[in-house]
């Protein structure tokens, strides 16, 4: 059993529950135990790795599994730990507590799951988009796509918009049905849906050029938006959509858009 | 009359006169077959008047030759539950303690059968006030099968017991008990896979089913010798907080025998909690009025309610 601080508003130490010194004191030792060694451990990871690197973050990740399983720390505990870190001895200056997915070293945890070879194939940025969506790790097959696909195409801006889609999917439809294999050409699916996009957005925008309308980043978002979800609409019964198919959707929705 | 694909059969035409500020009735009988109709489809009953120098007037009536009116896919399926709770005058569930009987019944009320599969999970809902989607933390079981059109299946799901694993996750508070009806093949109206209907029920953990946000605090604690008050409490936003001092000598004394501390505790909790009331400008369950009431009454009145509920939490505990 470890128990767990916090530091009051005047920045003094509290801890969690009704305590007796005895367990404050075992508290104490933990909290000297992460104070001493996670700054150690995130240098360390700095140094070899680049700081900020996703391979940093995934051996920061793994470290805190070690911890959690060492101590056995219990799941309802996870966040008294990670915040512990966050007002004790943080990496990163001005973080914030939370209790949710959007807590980096939570983060961080739930990445270590992923085999070590597909970490670089995403930067952290897009990895933590990712990750602070509990809907779409909730299906578990999007690490094994990761890890077995070569996904050069879905990055930076297209992974952002990938996992809109993806939301959008799983949201509707349960995939506890569907094959590996399955599940696998349904995200691949969806990336060509997001080229065809691009690529007739990227038209779109040159024959209209002075509409303010076309240069807000806004409603770019908002008709892809709803190509998503006419794409999705297809897609759900089953029928396989050609990338001239999805173009002429595109073109469909971007030009009763733009008149 | 008109089908769905806007084929056309004309059914009769005729002409009429009608006078100035008057009407005419023309009753009209028709039965519907194979030639004048489309069958198993939607009939749109046309009837358009012209007349030179006017608009058309339309009124269209919707019928069904041998089939129905399509449904609110959503409304045409819809999940019932029956179970057992351990306590069977609550919902409220104790380590050990497990669900029995639970039976859930699948009512399919449209034309079509439906392929479905039926998954249980425990899930824990967010905290209070966050937002975000429950987090599933043990799956129950899955049951596929076949419900005809008009139909019910019944499905049998095994007892839930509710052992040491879910403490893992919550030492007490609510979690949901989780099923979902979906499609497992995409025809009739439904997407392979589509949600068809969740069916969510709050179970109460180790915790009674009436304690809302009014009995719930956050417990701390702090080792503070050089204050002298034995305990304190916060309102936080909506939530509260009580802290124990553990540097003070009387809580020091008993600490380590847990009959003592455990008295300790509720007793300090008691008092905080009537204090909170206060705190929340609650003047009316002390019966005081701050504007009129001289000092003496009103601490009078504050101490008594406090030996009210301390007198009444041992009556409770007797009962």
């Amino acid at each position: 059993m470890t128990f767990y601080v916090r530091k009051n508003q005047n920045g003094e130490i509290q801890y969690h529950g009704f305590q007796t010194e005895k367990q404050q004191q075992q508290a104490d030792e933990f909290l000297k135990m992460i104070e001493k060694q996670f700054p150690e451990k995130t240098k360390e990871y700095a140094e070899a790795y680049s700081d900020g690197s996703s391979m940093y973050y995934y051996k920061m990740g793994s470290w805190l599994r070690k911890l959690v399983n060492e101590f056995g720390i219990l799941n309802r505990d996870y966040s008294y730990l990670f915040n512990e870190i966050i007002e004790f001895a943080p990496d990163k200056e001005r973080l914030r507590k939370t209790n949710d997915n959007r807590n980096p070293y939570f983060q961080a945890f739930n990445f270590s799951e992923l085999k070590e070879a597909a970490v670089n194939k995403l930067t952290w940025h897009d990895w933590q988009s990712l990750l602070e969506r509990p809907d779409v790790i909730g299906e578990k097959r999007i690490f094994k796509w990761i890890e077995e696909y070569d996904i050069k195409e879905a990055k930076g801006k297209n992974w952002r918009s990938l996992l809109k889609m993806m939301h959008a999917y799983l949201l509707k439809i349960d995939t506890s049905l569907f094959s590996d294999q399955e599940m696998f050409n349904t995200f691949n699916s969806f990336v060509d849906c997001i080229q065809v996009w691009n690529k007739e957005f990227k038209i779109f925008k040159r024959s209209n050029l002075k509409s303010a309308k076309v240069k807000d980043k806004k409603s770019e978002s908002k008709w892809q938006q709803k190509y998503f979800l006419k794409y999705l609409q297809i897609y759900e019964t089953g029928a396989t959509i050609s990338k001239e198919e999805s173009a002429k959707i595109a073109q469909t929705i971007l030009h009763s858009k733009a008149s | 009359m008109i089908s769905e694909n806007n084929d056309v059969k004309e059914i009769t035409s005729d002409d009429f006169t009608v006078q100035s500020k008057s009407y005419i009735d023309t009753p009209f009988n028709f039965e519907f077959n194979k030639d004048n109709a489309f069958r198993y489809e939607k009939n749109s009953i046309c009837l358009t008047v012209s007349s030179s120098g006017l608009k058309d007037i339309k009124k269209v009536l919707d019928t069904y030759f041998d089939t129905k009116e399509p449904e609110n896919h959503m409304d045409g399926v819809s999940l019932a539950l029956s179970i057992d709770y351990p306590n069977t005058a609550t919902k409220r569930i104790n380590t050990g303690e497990k669900l029995s009987n639970i039976v859930y019944t699948i009512y399919n009320h449209r034309a079509q059968q439906l392929d479905y599969r039926l998954s249980v999970s425990i899930k824990l809902p967010p905290k209070k006030g966050k937002k975000g989607s429950p987090v599933t933390i043990k799956s129950i079981g899955t049951k596929d099968g076949t419900v005809g059109a008009e139909d019910q299946n019944d499905i049998v799901i095994d007892d839930i017991i509710f052992d040491q694993e879910y403490e893992q996750y919550l030492k007490h508070g609510e979690l949901l008990l989780c099923a979902k009806v979906v499609s497992t093949n995409g025809d009739h109206g439904f997407a392979k896979g589509e949600r068809i209907c969740p069916y969510d029920i709050v179970l109460y953990f180790n915790v009674d089913e009436k304690s809302g946000l009014n009995n719930s605090f956050t417990p701390l604690s702090e080792n503070r010798p050089e204050i002298h008050n034995r305990s304190w409490a916060k309102l936080v936003g909506n939530s509260r907080e009580i802290v124990i001092n553990t540097g003070h000598p009387a809580f020091k004394r008993i600490q380590d025998d847990d009959d003592l501390l455990e008295d300790y505790l509720s007793q300090e909790i008691l008092r905080q909690f009537v204090l909170l009331y206060l705190k929340n400008g609650n003047f009316k369950m002390f019966t005081i009025d701050p504007e009129k009431d001289s000092p003496e009454q009103i601490v009078g009145n504050v101490l008594s309610k406090m030996e009210d509920a301390y007198y009444q939490s041992f009556q409770e505990m007797e009962s």
